[in-house]
């Protein structure tokens, strides 16, 4: 495990990748709270995160990985390593809230920011205090 | 996983000093021999603890990181423990490099 490329830092930064992507969405499902036929969307990235993480920590051997072909084939099995961890954005046709067609409900988008906000500023917050630690060690001042 | 505070040190350095007070009648030989294996000891176990520390603190930010955890008080509690025990360690080592130069700046 080299310094600046663990697991952990690598975690880190994608999971704010992740969080930021995913403020866009939010936002934007937001901003379209009153357009007609809109359909919220929303990213799920720390489900993959987790089994990047698990396929790297252990039993790697065991998790089966399908082939990709084409560019339009979705990947089957966790990815190889945490590089290659996307994050992925779904859009929610199945409901809708009004009766014209949108299916965003300000309340819970909202609700949904906020908490990606704290999970980002959280995210910062390790990522400082990772380096922090390794800056503490190269200096040697505490 | 957890870092001893100093009075459960202090019974094992008051053997050290008594024996090395004692052994000082014998010759030098026996007195490094009764400090070293036990002051190495310390030094071992007490580093293992602090990387112990830092390696559960990671495990813990991985886990929030992927939504595994929600407890996030927890988490900047371990985060803080493992702060402090490695700004101990860096402080304990500063200290000791601070008296071996004392030691090689005083005039025989």
């Amino acid at each position: 495990m080299s310094l600046l490329g663990g697991i952990t830092p690598l975690t880190l930064k994608k999971s704010l990748d992740g969080a930021m992507l995913r403020h866009e969405i939010l936002a934007n499902n937001v901003a379209n709270v009153n357009t007609p036929r809109f359909k919220r969307s929303d990213v799920t990235f720390r489900a993959q995160l987790k089994s990047a993480i698990d396929s790297m920590t252990e039993n790697s051997q065991l998790s089966m990985r399908g082939k990709t072909t084409n560019l339009g084939h979705m990947p089957i099995g966790p990815p190889i390593h945490l590089d290659q961890v996307s994050a992925s954005i779904q859009r929610d046709t199945a409901t809708s809230v009004r009766v014209d067609e949108n299916n965003v409900s300000l309340d819970m988008e909202l609700a949904t920011l906020s908490g990606n906000a704290a999970y980002y500023s959280t995210m910062v917050r390790l990522l400082n205090d990772y380096y922090g630690s390794i800056r503490t060690v190269i200096q040697g001042r505490a | 996983m957890q870092v001893h505070p100093i009075h459960f040190l202090i019974p094992s350095l008051e053997t050290t000093s008594i024996k090395s007070t004692s052994s000082l009648a014998d010759g030098g030989a026996t007195q490094t021999m009764a400090i070293q294996p036990s002051f190495r000891k310390l030094m071992q176990s007490t580093l293992s603890n602090v990387n112990e520390l830092q390696l559960v603190a990671q495990e813990a930010s991985r886990k929030f990181a992927t939504g595994e955890s929600e407890n996030l008080h927890e988490l900047m509690i371990m985060l803080e423990e493992a702060k402090l025990a490695l700004d101990l360690t860096v402080e304990v080592r500063n200290k000791a490099i601070e008296a071996y130069q004392e030691l090689t700046r005083m005039q025989v």
